[in-house]
């Protein structure tokens, strides 16, 4: 099958969070605590087990860019609707133990939520900081990609309801050409900032969910080079071995002193 | 007074008032309403989730280690016989531990009535799932150990008992080294920054607190023994090394240890551990108390330090700044480890790594002077017979590298060195039957042809795999790895001379063979050969040497046609063979000439082997800057020179010195080889072509202990036959003086024939 993707567009967000309800509702996702953040008007303030969309709210000076590209306004407003990455190297995938994390036909990553048993390793592997614990329910959960709806044929909840077309959704290798076509289209009117973030030099090895933003990805909580946790294992490993044969050696000579 | 200001002060003041509104404003609204600029992180709110773990994982971690190591104390203690005593009390320890352990993973879960889902799969690239089967395989050997251990000490006298109870006790001393030290690569290869920036450091440091706890309930249990005395000194002292590097590391990425809650917890955990321990250990140590006092500081230490690391990752993962500042940073400095994610590349240190390792298991058949006096004692065969298995083993190594070699080639080094450690592992493990069996066939099938094949088939893919891997560094890389084998001798030989003594020769070699096997076939799944026209990043061949490095490449085929095989060939046979007739005499002239013992003679050829494994290293590395052919030059010129000089000697240390430099020379010479070979045909078909030079040593090492007793039958004495071996010598100058590589116009046919 086709592999499928999200092109999330910062400059084309109004910040109505309708893809954060909308995904609550398909997804029957749980409520996750009301509490004023007192950032913008950013109260959801990061992805979580119970939160698979979120609207960042950037409240800037003028120093990172104009509002418009033809005013000289003192302050600029930025939306984005951060979502779960789908990584080409998911951390999350590679470190879970029990097979429940798994690569979908479509591309993205899933967790079977009948066979993880909660034991929390994804979490500290993810990059993006985005799967976590439900603490009342004790499993990892994140966005599906709404598999099931695209199993029908229809399109994720979020980028149904996004009103913008903020967040669209396609084949991955169409979508990355549209991300570049509208980077070049935003550069020419003036938004020198603007790009594409797709770590896909790093071990991460691109991403299935990719944005176009204004400023600095680190504006964005988004890390400016994400590295798949496994790519830290051949010198983790590497120095287990080389301490164990150390620790022989010390054991050795001890018991011949002995 | 004029109370009313004067108004050029009050329209200055105003003009004030507006700059630094200005100016201000833009700070006022900051600390209000907060802004994002430049590369601020998102309201500096965290990047990455915490880990979710609970007071369950850190106690694991704990226990883990201490249960993990006391089997391997358990394990040396049974092998130098400590006594019963301590043996049984650090095997009930790990399999308390082993029993504990997953009692705490299951109380972490989100969902404990699923804990067997860890079972579902067997992932390498997941350290949580390793660490899953590594504790039910740690947990299962140790209870066969304890079982049969129990089972022994209470006199039950059932065949095989004792072999069953070695091998569980070997097992569970390797799994445990394993459940001891993984846990820091659990946490090693995790997006936290703290944990993943100090992934080197934290196995060692973790398996030290292992080793310091067990050692230091073992005492706190009333074994007050010398040996666990030296193991609280070292882990004290080797926890004191790591808190020092961790406390001076002050980069942005290790605040957590030096800012902040976990910085507390993480300092009190270290110096109770190192300083602590250690002093008091020095101070008091004498007596019972403070012996007492040093290992609970040092098991407080411990278990603290355990916790304070899943503290300090929390608080890592709560600071996006200095995670986006790190990744910036690395991006600034290139070291991004993979530039293209579709082309995996192994690590190729861990593969020179890997190579060592095994070439000390294959290495080991040099250990075979500890086998033979038992095995002439116990199984009524005379010396020659017994000699001949190895005369035999060291045919079949020239006859496994070519096969080896060849087949590499096709089939990769991973694949090869597999199967070439069953094999070898497998002769072993049959040798033992031998010796249990009272079959001389069996031991000459077994020891002679089956470990030598197999170590012959191994010996080539290490070589020839980290010749590829190191265009840049290839003298002294491929030097290494063939001083592995030069050092198998060195380190096997003791143990298994312990072992022979305490448990008899088909235990022994029983034991021995398991090991291997395990061992080379792990080490094996390290190789892969590089990516065509793969070069190290950033490498270009400047020197001499590194520009023959990669000049060309030869087919086996095309490379046997040209002279120059035929020279290397040679070179390494005249190397091999006058090393060989010279050394073998080494405690027969030490006798006669400078009127040594037989005892010590036989020391000074064991620590003369230290030489033979050093020449290794040290004339590969000097081939890196003076060229091959030049090394192999001076090793022929210095051996001329010694042999001359060799008869007139009267005294014992220059007799000495002489054979330590006879001993560089001789290990220089395969030291040097496999590079020289990879420079002229090219490090393709390396496997084939060195495989085939290679049994040059087959057969130098059958034919010249024949030609040197033979040489002595006709001359009567050591004295001529020396003088001809150094004539042979001298004479042999030549070769590395007209030793030059293939033209290009033949490797140019040699590449289109390949086409």
């Amino acid at each position: 099958m086709t592999k499928t993707a999200f092109l999330t567009d910062a400059t084309l967000c109004i910040g109505c969070k309708a893809c954060e309800v909308a995904c609550k509702e398909w997804n029957e996702v749980p409520a996750d605590g009301m509490e004023w953040s007192g950032l913008s008007y950013d109260n959801t303030k990061s992805l979580g087990a119970s939160t698979w969309r979120h609207v960042l709210f950037l409240e800037q000076p003028m120093v990172a860019g104009p509002q418009r590209a033809d005013t000289q306004d003192a302050f600029r407003w930025v939306f984005l609707s951060d979502v779960c990455k789908h990584c080409a190297n998911a951390g999350c995938l590679e470190s879970c133990p029990t097979g429940s994390i798994c690569r979908t036909e479509l591309g993205s990553v899933f967790v079977q939520p009948d066979v993880c048993n909660g034991c929390g390793y994804c979490v500290v592997a993810c990059p993006f900081g985005v799967i976590d614990r439900r603490p009342e329910d004790g499993r990892a959960f994140k966005c599906t990609f709404c598999y099931d709806r695209q199993k029908v044929g229809l399109m994720p909840a979020c980028a149904t309801a996004c009103p913008t077309q903020s967040i669209q959704f396609g084949p991955l290798e169409e979508l990355r050409e549209r991300a570049k076509t509208r980077v070049g289209e935003l550069q020419e009117r003036g938004y020198t900032d603007a790009r594409i973030y797709d770590p896909q030099e790093t071990s991460v090895g691109g991403i299935h969910a990719f944005f176009v933003i204004l400023g600095e990805p680190e504006n964005y909580n988004l890390p400016p080079a994400p590295e798949v946790p496994t790519s830290y294992l051949a010198s983790a490993w590497g120095s287990a071995f080389a301490a164990a044969a150390m620790l022989l050696m010390v054991v050795y000579i001890a018991f011949s002193l002995h | 007074m004029n109370s009313v200001p004067r108004p050029k002060v009050t329209e200055e003041r105003l003009e004030e008032i507006r700059r630094l509104g200005a100016e201000q404003a833009f700070t006022a609204a900051k600390t209000n309403h907060p802004q994002i600029q430049q590369r601020d992180s998102y309201y500096k709110l965290s990047a990455l989730k915490a880990p979710v773990w609970t007071w369950e994982i850190p106690l694991y971690f704990f226990i883990g280690g201490v249960a993990g190591v006391s089997a391997c104390l358990a394990f040396f203690a049974q092998v130098f016989g400590s006594g019963p005593g301590l043996v049984r009390l650090l095997l009930w320890m790990a399999l308390a531990g082993g029993a504990f352990c997953p009692m705490l993973l299951v109380a972490d879960l989100g969902r404990p009535s699923r804990f067997l889902n860890m079972l579902r799969v067997f992932k390498w690239r997941s350290p949580m799932s390793m660490g899953v089967w590594i504790l039910v395989a740690f947990s299962g050997c140790v209870f066969v150990a304890v079982v049969s251990n129990e089972l022994l000490l209470h006199g039950v006298t059932v065949s095989g008992l004792l072999a069953l109870r070695w091998i569980a006790e070997a097992a569970s001393a390797l799994t445990g080294l394993l459940l001891a030290s993984y846990t820091g690569v659990l946490i090693g290869a995790t997006a936290i920054p703290v944990w993943s920036y100090n992934r080197t450091a934290l196995p060692a440091h973790f398996l030290t607190s292992g080793l310091g706890a067990a050692a230091g309930i073992a005492e706190l249990a009333g074994f007050l023994l010398p040996v666990t005395q030296i193991l609280g000194f070292a882990s004290a002292g080797i926890e004191t090394l790591l808190g020092a590097w961790f406390e001076l590391r002050r980069t942005p990425v290790n605040a957590p240890l030096h800012h902040g809650r976990s910085s507390i917890m993480f300092r009190i955990a270290g110096l109770l551990a190192g300083p602590g321990a250690l002093v008091v250990r020095a101070v008091w140590g004498s007596a019972p108390a403070g012996r007492y006092v040093a290992a609970s500081c040092f098991l407080a230490g411990a278990l603290l330090s355990r916790y304070a690391w899943i503290w300090a990752g929390r608080a890592s993962a709560k600071d996006p700044e200095v995670q986006f500042a790190f990744q910036r940073s690395e991006i600034e400095a290139g070291e991004r480890r993979w530039h293209v994610v579709t082309e995996r590349l192994p690590n190729r240190w861990g593969i020179a790594l890997a190579a060592v390792v095994m070439q000390i298991c294959l290495g080991a058949v040099y250990a075979w002077s500890v086998f033979v006096k038992p095995l002439v004692n116990t199984q009524h065969w005379t010396l020659t017979q017994v000699s001949l298995s190895f005369t035999i083993n060291v045919f079949f190594i020239g006859v496994g590298t070519v096969i080896g070699g060849l087949w590499m080639d096709r089939a990769g080094p991973r694949k090869v060195a597999t199967v070439a450690g069953i094999i070898y592992g497998a002769g072993y493990i049959l040798a033992s039957t031998a010796a249990s069996n009272h079959s001389l066939s069996m031991l000459y099938l077994s020891y002679g042809v089956l470990a030598g094949t197999g170590g012959g088939m191994g010996y080539i893919c290490p070589v020839a795999t980290v010749a590829k891997w190191f265009p840049d560094k290839r003298g002294v890389m491929t030097g290494l790895a063939v001083t592995g084998y030069g050092a198998g001798a060195l380190l096997m030989g003791p143990i298994a001379a312990r072992t022979i003594v305490s448990s008899g020769v088909a235990t022994t070699f029983l034991m021995f063979g398991i090991g291997y096997l395990i061992l080379v076939v792990l080490s094996a799944q390290f190789y892969a050969n590089p990516p065509a026209e793969w070069k190290p990043a950033g490498w270009v061949a400047t020197t001499k040497v590194a520009k023959a490095a990669t000049a060309q490449t030869y087919t086996v085929k095309d490379a046997m046609a040209t002279w120059q095989f035929w020279l290397l060939w040679g070179m390494l046979f005249l190397n091999v063979s006058a090393g060989i007739m010279i050394i073998s005499q080494a405690s027969p002239m030490a006798q006669q000439q400078v009127h040594l013992t037989a005892v010590a003679a036989g020391t000074m050829v064991g620590l003369l082997g230290i030489f033979n494994a050093v020449g290794r290293f040290f004339w590969a590395w000097m081939s890196d800057m003076i060229g091959r052919s030049r090394v192999y030059l001076l090793l022929y010129v210095i051996q001329a020179v010694i042999f001359f000089s060799l008869p007139k000697i009267g005294t014992q240390t220059v007799f000495f010195l002489a054979f330590a430099t006879i001993y560089l020379c001789y290990g220089g010479g395969f030291g040097t080889m496999p590079s020289f070979t990879a420079d002229y045909f090219g490090a393709k078909f390396m496997g084939g072509i060195y495989g085939w030079i290679l049994l040059a040593w087959g057969v130098g090492g059958v034919v010249s202990p024949l030609m040197i007793a033979r040489l002595r039958q006709i001359t009567g004495q050591y004295t001529t036959a020396v003088y001809i071996i150094a004539a042979v010598m001298a004479v042999s100058i030549i070769l590395p003086l007209i030793a030059k590589a293939p033209a290009k116009e033949e490797a140019s046919a040699a590449i289109r024939s390949v086409a």
